[in-house]
């Protein structure tokens, strides 16, 4: 993947070869700036490869569709609708059916996040961890093939951002969902991941793929686990500047 | 979190008895001025030359009232229909943009007002050329209002949008025109107070009727005290479209309310 720049196409990605299973979770780490973003902007739709390809299910990715649904950075939650037309709204265009929001995923969600009783209220009186658990309510809502959230917790401070953790990785344990998500916290991406894909260089290439293996149920405890501080530390280490995996 | 109202409460409370008393001063201050013998009639009419006025012009004015509402209310309906339709077009289609962008940036200098023995010689003094001088400035607020709000609105909110599923048209309806409501009603206000200033204008010349023609007309007798019954009349017509307007904006923007109190 290459950025048309004035002196010459800047190249981001290279060499990135990645596939993901029905139900798995991919937690894509690296440094800030090194084509996260551009690399799930790719698989959603928004950017075409100037080399190479995206599949889901076989069929190539020539654009946006509700098919690989994308949870942004910054704040995509929309104002004017309250948080149920915000829920509803791919089933509302026509791109997904009805979803059912006392059940499922997306029930879940809303009764974990103690959304339920603000569905008629508008996102500016919610918190700003409220209107990140909106967006993935809205995201799962679409029944999306695959979940794209690129650093869903960004922004969020230390106590919200733990706390929305957690009800992310229940719907993720309960209900399977398939999602890729970035992340340059490595504790985060092993509470959250099936799979860490590293990314590093310029241009970006996938240095090191590794599983996590840590069994489901998650607790927030597994992070005191040997097992987790050294797998931890040896991926910090590749993440470091001049780091070598 | 909802607000609990304590500041919401104590605060316009304060800013209504502000505005009361600047407005009571003003009055206060022209009735010293005129009822004191200060400043001649001629030049200024007091509170009683007002009242007479009224008796002078009472079987004409409903009229000259009706007719300069309905010419700004027509112009402006038109004009905002107009130009946030061309601005939303541009926004969403860059061959309309490209096509429209110069025209636009040519014509927006040029002072409405300036082009009224134009539209005097195309239309005559038609209620069509009257309009038509209104509809065209306020279109071209409108138009690059809308046009530069639509570069405003976040892209990640389109984007969100796309991979839900919609449509380019869809993103237009459900994400950008409700994105740019709020920033639209400055321009609207302003828009607003544009048109009727453009009616009184074109009332000047050849007209029969509306407050611009009473204005016109009483000049030429030095009857002061009609200019500013006129005047006030305009004020008051002025506040009210104002006060209705933005009612009606904040029905269209109901979220803009909540985060504006909170």
């Amino acid at each position: 993947m290459d950025f048309p720049m004035s002196n010459g196409p800047l190249p981001v990605l290279s060499n990135v070869n990645l596939s993901v299973q029905k139900g798995e979770v991919v937690v894509v780490v690296g440094p800030s700036g090194i084509g996260k973003t551009t690399l799930l902007r790719i698989i959603a739709g928004l950017l075409s490869p100037t080399n190479g390809f995206v599949r889901v299910l076989g069929k190539p990715v020539h654009e946006p569709d509700s098919s690989r649904v994308m949870v942004f950075q910054e704040p995509s939650v929309f104002p004017w609708m309250t948080v149920r037309e915000n829920i509803k709204y791919a089933s509302r265009i026509g791109a997904a059916s009805s979803p059912d929001l006392s059940s499922g995923p997306v029930g879940e969600l809303l009764d974990l996040a103690g959304l339920r009783t603000r569905l008629d209220d508008f996102p500016g009186t919610l918190s700003t961890g409220m209107r990140r658990l909106v967006e993935l309510a809205r995201g799962l809502a679409a029944q999306p093939k695959i979940l794209l959230g690129d650093e869903p917790f960004y922004a969020l401070d230390v106590y919200v951002r733990r706390s929305v953790r957690e009800i992310l990785l229940r719907v993720i344990e309960h209900y399977s969902p398939t999602m890729v998500l970035t992340s340059h916290d490595v504790e985060e991406a092993l509470f959250l991941g099936d799979r860490l894909v590293v990314l590093c260089g310029r241009p970006a290439t996938i240095r090191e793929i590794h599983p996590v293996l840590f069994p489901r149920p998650r607790s927030r405890y597994i992070a005191y686990s040997g097992d987790f501080i050294k797998l931890r530390r040896q991926i910090e280490e590749s993440l470091a500047p001049g780091g070598t995996a | 979190m909802r607000n609990s109202g304590g500041t919401g409460k104590i605060y316009p409370r304060v800013n209504w008895v502000l505005g009361f008393t600047a407005m009571l001063l003003v009055v206060v201050a022209w009735v010293i001025l005129t009822e004191g013998g200060i400043v001649k009639p001629l030049y200024l009419p007091g509170p009683r030359d007002i009242i007479r006025a009224i008796s002078d012009v009472a079987e004409e004015l409903p009229i000259h009232i009706f007719v300069t509402l309905i010419r700004t209310l027509v112009g402006y309906g038109l004009g905002v229909s107009l130009g946030i339709g061309v601005g939303l077009l541009m926004g969403y289609s860059k061959v309309t943009k490209a096509s429209l962008h110069g025209i636009i940036e040519a014509w927006r200098p040029i002072p409405p007002i300036a082009l009224i023995p134009f539209f005097l010689l195309w239309f005559g003094f038609s209620f069509f050329g009257r309009i038509l001088l209104v509809t065209l400035g306020v279109a071209l607020i409108m138009v690059v209002a809308t046009y530069e709000a639509m570069q405003n609105v976040p892209a990640q909110l389109s984007e969100a949008a796309k991979t839900l599923g919609a449509r380019r048209q869809q993103v237009l309806w459900t994400v950008q025109w409700p994105a740019i409501r709020p920033e639209l009603r400055g321009s609207l206000r302003v828009s607003l107070a544009l048109s009727i200033s453009l009616v009184i204008a074109s009332e000047f010349l050849g007209a029969q009727t509306g407050l611009g023609y009473l204005i016109n007309v009483s000049k030429v007798t030095f009857s002061t005290h009609v200019i500013l019954l006129a005047v006030i009349l305009l004020g008051i017509i002025s506040g009210s479209l104002d006060y209705l307007l933005r009612c009606l904006l904040k029905r269209l923007t109901p979220w803009c309310a909540i985060s504006e109190q909170s």
